[in-house]
């Protein structure tokens, strides 16, 4: 694979059961050395679509590269650095955890063999490696699963919903794991319903909804139209003067809503995407510079950004609503 | 053929602690007791006839291979079964190799597990069938048996001649190990552990013996494995061949009893395989 080029690159990706189609057309474009978010509600096509990327079942229809090979023709060499947890991870309950990871190893070139101790040392389970994994708790069970995972030495992990069932300090835990991996230059593939991990843990995003991925790119771009609409929180004395101020700079900063509120002003700035954040910046000094000229306390300047959440049901809904 | 996935196969199999628990009382345990139980009423009855010789032999064999062929059972669903039920076959299909390859470990993985456990059952009550018989001169049968040609005189307590010991541990290897065989087979093929238990016990115990004794069937009953393996049982004794330990038999000749086993494992293993190959994982 072309260092920064595409890690999974699918084009037409269908599957169908019977009548039901659970994958439709997914076209799939994921960097290299990122961690990408694969974000949908349960039952969207998420695991469908993995397991089509891992060989586990024939897509339908439509073509898939993995880290530059084929998919499924060329997949000894597609998944030779590959490492997956699909679903909830499993293992031979009555080995332990070391004895698991052999099993796996032999599946794998020679050398794996030699990474089940600094695999397991990684993931905190050098202590408990060999008890009996029926013993382990779900944290370590998918502690366990990363495990797995680093026996293939991989630039590309798919990872299925892995925060699934952990508490809150296994959840961080495992998040900084993977900002770590991908610190390694490793590219994470996260499928996930959750968005609030997807939005702390990925570079970029996927949203699958209905089978069809329905927008991709960079994370903060998910959800905006060509023109993101910006809320924009102003505290500051007088608010009527500076309702009367800033309404007269509403043409020159695209203000496209404005209210005074007790403490001060709300108004709603539409913002051309694609310049980063330069537009909302300089409309905000200019705003800044307007009051604080006009003799106006200023205490709070806030962009009141949208979570990804609220961008997720935008996306989703009007999926819905379109259909 | 990678032996370090073969090794994986046979570690899953010993380390499954019922499973081991299980088969060595199927065949170390079921061998020492056909000799042990008469050996305590001879204790008790020294009258009675020796727990050893040619006919503790028989027993040991037709002991051992028949429990031991269910004992085949459960290693050879366990072995086409284990990675599904355990979920990992999903785990080792996405590190890219082959299904082929991971269906082929499965083979020589419950044979490392299965040839010494099997072997060393036989040894252990083939030693003590040793111990237990009479090592005086051969002396008269102990009772009229009539020996087609070719059979072998069937002596009350005697050390039987070597040869007669081999012939019993082939017979074992034999039966077991096509139990073993086609068991990974269905097992993978069906995908289900119980179920294949399931169809295969029930064949083996009731509805093979059943069926061979529907004469209305004709040659057809030739296709029961049972009957094969009967007609391949080393000859000990009055109307050996004819069905003496194994009920009615009907296989007609030696090719026709090796055909049927052959085509039984082809069938059993090719639809194993092709499940392994076309399964969702």
């Amino acid at each position: 694979m072309t260092p920064g080029g595409l890690v999974i690159e699918t084009h037409g990706l269908s599957k169908r059961f019977k009548e039901r189609l659970a994958v439709d057309g997914v076209d799939l474009a994921v960097p290299a050395g990122c961690c990408f978010g694969f974000l949908g509600p349960n039952g969207a096509g998420k695991t469908t679509l993995i397991r089509m990327l891992l060989g586990m079942t024939r897509a339908t229809a439509g073509t898939i590269r993995l880290r530059g090979h084929e998919m499924p023709s060329d997949k000894t060499a597609a998944l030779s650095r590959v490492g997956a947890i699909v679903e909830e991870p499993r293992f031979v309950p009555y080995l332990t955890g070391r004895e698991n990871l052999r099993v796996v190893a032999s599946a794998r070139e020679t050398v794996a063999h030699d990474r089940i101790d600094p695999a397991l040392a990684r993931v905190g389970l050098s202590e408990r490696a060999d008890q009996k994994v029926k013993t382990y708790s779900l944290g370590m069970r998918q502690r366990l699963g990363v495990a797995r995972c680093l026996l293939a030495d991989p630039e590309l992990l798919i990872l299925d919903e892995p925060t699934n069932g952990l508490d809150p300090a296994g959840i961080h835990e495992f998040r900084q794991l993977v900002r770590n991996l991908v610190g390694e230059g490793r590219t994470v593939f996260l499928s996930s319903h959750l968005l609030d991990e997807v939005e702390k843990t990925c570079d970029y995003v996927a949203v699958i909804d209905g089978g069809r991925v329905v927008q991709q790119g960079a994370i903060g771009a998910i959800g905006a139209g060509e023109q993101a609409s910006i809320p924009v929180r102003i505290g500051c004395d007088r608010p009527s003067e500076a309702l009367a101020l800033v309404s007269s700079l509403r043409h020159e900063l695209g203000v496209i809503g404005l209210e005074a509120v007790v403490d001060g002003l709300e108004l709603e700035l539409r913002v051309p995407m694609g310049d980063g954040t330069g537009g909302i910046e300089a409309a905000l000094a200019t705003i800044n510079a307007a009051l604080v000229g006009a003799g106006h306390g200023l205490f709070r300047l806030e962009v009141l950004r949208q979570s990804l959440e609220d961008r997720f049901l935008a996306v989703t809904s009007r999926l819905g609503d379109g259909a | 053929m990678n032996w370090r996935l073969v090794m994986a196969e046979t570690l899953k199999l010993r380390k499954s602690r019922g499973l081991v628990i299980a088969t060595i009382l199927m065949t170390l345990g079921i061998g020492v007791l056909v000799i042990l139980i008469p050996e305590l009423y001879r204790v008790a009855h020294p009258s009675a006839s020796f727990a050893g010789g040619q006919r503790g032999l028989q027993r040991i064999g037709i002991a051992v291979g028949f429990i031991g062929s269910i004992a085949a059972m459960l290693v050879g669903t366990a072995a086409g079964t284990g990675d599904l039920s355990t979920g990992i076959f999903r785990d080792m299909v996405a590190t890219g190799k082959s299904r082929a390859a991971l269906f082929g470990s499965r083979v020589p993985g419950a044979l490392v597990y299965w040839l010494p456990l099997i072997t060393f059952s036989y040894l252990v009550a083939a030693l003590l069938d040793l111990a237990f018989s009479s090592h005086s001169a051969i002396g008269p049968p102990a009772r009229s048996l009539g020996s087609p040609a070719g059979a072998v005189s069937f002596f009350n307590g005697t050390v039987p001649p070597m040869h007669q010991f081999v012939d019993w541990y082939l017979w074992i290897l034999l039966y077991t190990g096509f139990v073993l065989l086609v068991s990974i087979g269905l097992s993978s093929w069906i995908g289900s552990r119980a179920i294949t238990l399931g169809v295969l016990i029930p064949f083996q115990l009731f509805v093979a013996p059943i069926l061979s004794n529907i004469s209305q069937l004709g040659a057809v009953r030739e296709i029961l494995y049972p009957q094969s393996i009967g007609y391949l049982a080393p000859r000990a004794g009055p109307g050996a061949g004819a069905g003496h330990s194994f009920g009615v038999l009907v296989t007609s000749s030696l090719g026709i009893a090796w055909l049927v086993l052959v085509v039984w494992v082809i069938l059993a293993i090719g639809a194993g395989l092709w499940r392994t190959l076309t399964r969702d994982a």
